[in-house]
């Protein structure tokens, strides 16, 4: 059985036909093709399909799609402001938070809700928010670094690459720190020199 | 970069960082620094395409039947239920793919879905194509199956029993051979009896390794289709586009310059997507006989069926030292649990005997390495394979805080200790951190 549904995800209004046993995350991968978002268990102990409702971190895999009607729903696809990452992506990026990149847009997300709630976190604080996703590469450290420099990034205004390029040695020059498809912005970042 | 260049890198440990930054500033361009990923914005902004993200217009989803016997004799299988539930499109069984398949190429033992036996719980029986995931697990339940049980072994020793000869997990290779011992492997370097026999200090320990397994955060998946053409494409979320290639051509009995094989994105692997699988085989076949786009998704359960994680091992050491912290002889006997199949098998049985030694420069050594069949999941390679489990048993001995500690943490020169402080380091970090350090069962 199909049921139509109407859904606000990511600042749109979306209306979509969907059997009615799915999941949101379900919904949000094989009827929306909003890939971003992933399948990891399917039961709720991995968190890579973590997403936002109404600003808060959620795991969408054991979420029947029926209770994110009438919610504000973000995925990893929405966190940037049109062309231009949040400075969380730009952190992970530039950290190399992201290894095989498969449980990030869940930690984003779940990052993203505790820099909501709290701007200025402690490591611990980072790692208890961190803890419903699982991670198999990096082994945490540079995702505790990214979460730590986007923080702040969004206290201070400053360029997540200044901050980058000041706290550690770089090998690339921060004229390869502009990705291609980012607006040209003042800052450059700060020579490693 | 010559040779020469890198030696004074090689004499700072990672207990010096300071030295090591200062190293990598003169010197060195990258190592020290931090550099960054090219892909790094695309798999933070939800961009990157993992396998799973991929469909293809009228692709069919199928699943795999797989076995709840731990060894068995296949006596039918009969699909004609199956195929009749609306929305099934296909059911193939091991005979549409007898030809067997092995990531080593000496010991092919697998086969896509199994022929005439299955042989540990999760072996691949049936696959079914049908229009979406719930309909194929429903015809999955429909397929009729009987068994004839098998005795089964779920422990090496069980396996090396001469009853279990009778009825070996394999047929052997060889006449007169046991068929449950893949690979058998006995190597000796320098007078090993003779070193012992000077040895001032001797430890003898028996260890017990239990395995571990991968678990990537991305499932295995696999999709194919029939291109225009007529090119037999195939996505997988697999470390080796390569040997599936080549593998996938050999078991469909194609050219291999009418199949492609693409690799997305991987969420993780560490090994453990190392070889061809039988999704891979059952979606390219499919394809074929559908004429439409088929993908295989596994749970989270189907990616420990198909498990490859490190080998459990019982190893029996011995061990000999001279007062002044020298090793002199190693006299190792080790078996390996390899579950059903050979995978990286036969590697890995000398892997646990020629890398013992490493990082000492070792007098003497010897070792006597087992892989046996079990009727469980199969074994393979994980994060530095064989070396960190082999490691720990030389390592922690001779180490400060082994057994060994009075006289060999007396005297070892500046030189050996530092060695030893290096490779220790790297040994640890090859483990993935997830390993415990103290002796195992004695």
């Amino acid at each position: 059985m199909k049921d139509v549904i109407t859904l606000h995800i990511n600042g749109d209004e979306v209306e979509v036909g969907v059997p009615t046993h799915f999941t949101l995350l379900e919904t949000l991968r094989y009827a929306l093709r909003l890939t971003g978002s992933k399948q990891g268990c399917d039961k709720g102990d991995c968190g890579a399909c973590t997403v936002l409702l109404d600003g808060r971190p959620h795991l969408a895999c054991i979420m029947p799609v029926y209770e994110a009607i009438g919610r504000r729903i973000t995925t990893v696809e929405g966190l940037a402001e049109g062309r231009v990452p949040h400075p969380l992506q730009d952190a992970f990026d530039l950290c190399g938070a992201a290894q095989c990149g498969f449980c990030t847009p869940g930690i984003l997300c779940s990052a993203y809700g505790l820099l909501a709630e709290n701007p200025d976190p402690s490591r611990d604080e980072i790692r208890r928010a961190l803890s419903g996703n699982l991670c198999r590469c990096t082994g945490y450290t540079k995702i505790f670094e990214a979460v730590e420099i986007a923080a702040e990034s969004l206290r201070s205004g400053a360029d997540p690459r200044d901050i980058v390029a000041e706290r550690y040695d770089l090998v690339f020059p921060p004229s390869s720190m502009q990705p291609a498809e980012r607006p040209a912005g003042p800052s450059t970042g700060a020579s490693h020199a | 970069m010559r040779n020469e260049d890198l030696l004074p890198l090689q004499e700072v440990t990672a207990d010096e960082p300071d030295r090591l930054r200062e190293l990598a500033e003169a010197e060195y361009r990258t190592i020290g620094r931090r550099n960054r990923s090219t892909d790094g914005l695309f798999k933070s902004t939800g961009k990157a395409v993992y396998t799973d993200d991929l469909t293809f217009p009228g692709m069919l989803h199928a699943k795999i039947l797989r076995s709840t016997e731990p060894h068995a004799r296949i006596l039918s299988i009969d699909p004609a239920k199956a195929l009749a539930l609306p929305g099934v499109y296909d059911v193939i069984t091991g005979k549409e793919l007898p030809t067997p398949y092995g990531i080593i190429p000496w010991t092919p033992d697998e086969h896509a879905l199994a022929l005439e036996k299955v042989r540990f719980v999760g072996d691949a029986v049936a696959c079914v194509a049908a229009i979406d995931e719930e309909t194929a697990t429903a015809a999955l339940e429909l397929i009729e199956i009987v068994y004839e049980p098998l005795p089964y072994y779920l422990d090496p020793q069980e396996a090396l029993a001469e009853e279990a000869a009778e009825n070996p997990i394999h047929e052997p290779r060889k006449p007169g051979h046991n068929g449950n011992v893949l690979k058998r492997v006995q190597l000796e370097f320098g007078p090993v009896d003779e070193k012992m026999a000077k040895a001032d200090v001797l430890v003898e320990g028996e260890y017990f390794f239990h395995g571990t397994t991968h678990t990537p955060i991305e499932p295995h998946c696999a999709i194919s289709r029939m291109n225009q053409n007529g090119l037999l494409e195939v996505w997988s979320a697999t470390q080796v586009p390569h040997y599936l290639h080549r593998e996938i051509a050999r078991v469909l009995g194609l050219d291999v310059a009418k199949v492609r094989v693409v690799q997305p994105a991987v969420g993780g692997a560490f090994g453990g997507k190392s070889e061809p699988f039988d999704l891979e085989f059952c979606v390219a076949l499919l394809a074929v006989r559908t004429g439409r786009p088929v993908k295989i998704l596994y749970t989270r359960e189907e990616v420990f069926y198909s498990h490859r994680g490190r080998h459990p091992m019982k190893m029996t050491y011995r061990v000999g030292a001279s007062r002044d912290g020298r090793i002199l002889a190693v006299d190792a006997k080790t078996i390996l649990d390899g579950g059903a199949y050979a995978s990286f098998g036969l590697v890995t049985t000398y892997y646990s005997g020629q890398l013992l030694t490493a990082p000492y420069e070792i007098d003497s050594y010897r070792f006597d390495s087992t892989r046996v069949y079990t009727n469980k999941a199969p074994c393979g390679p994980k994060r530095g394979a064989s070396i960190p489990r082999e490691s720990t048993r030389t390592k922690p001995r001779a180490g400060p805080s082994g057994d060994m500690a009075p006289c060999s943490r007396a005297s070892p020169s500046r030189s050996r200790s530092t060695r030893w402080r290096r490779n220790w380091t790297w040994i640890r970090s090859s483990s993935g951190g997830a390993y415990s350090w103290g002796p195992a069962a004695r």
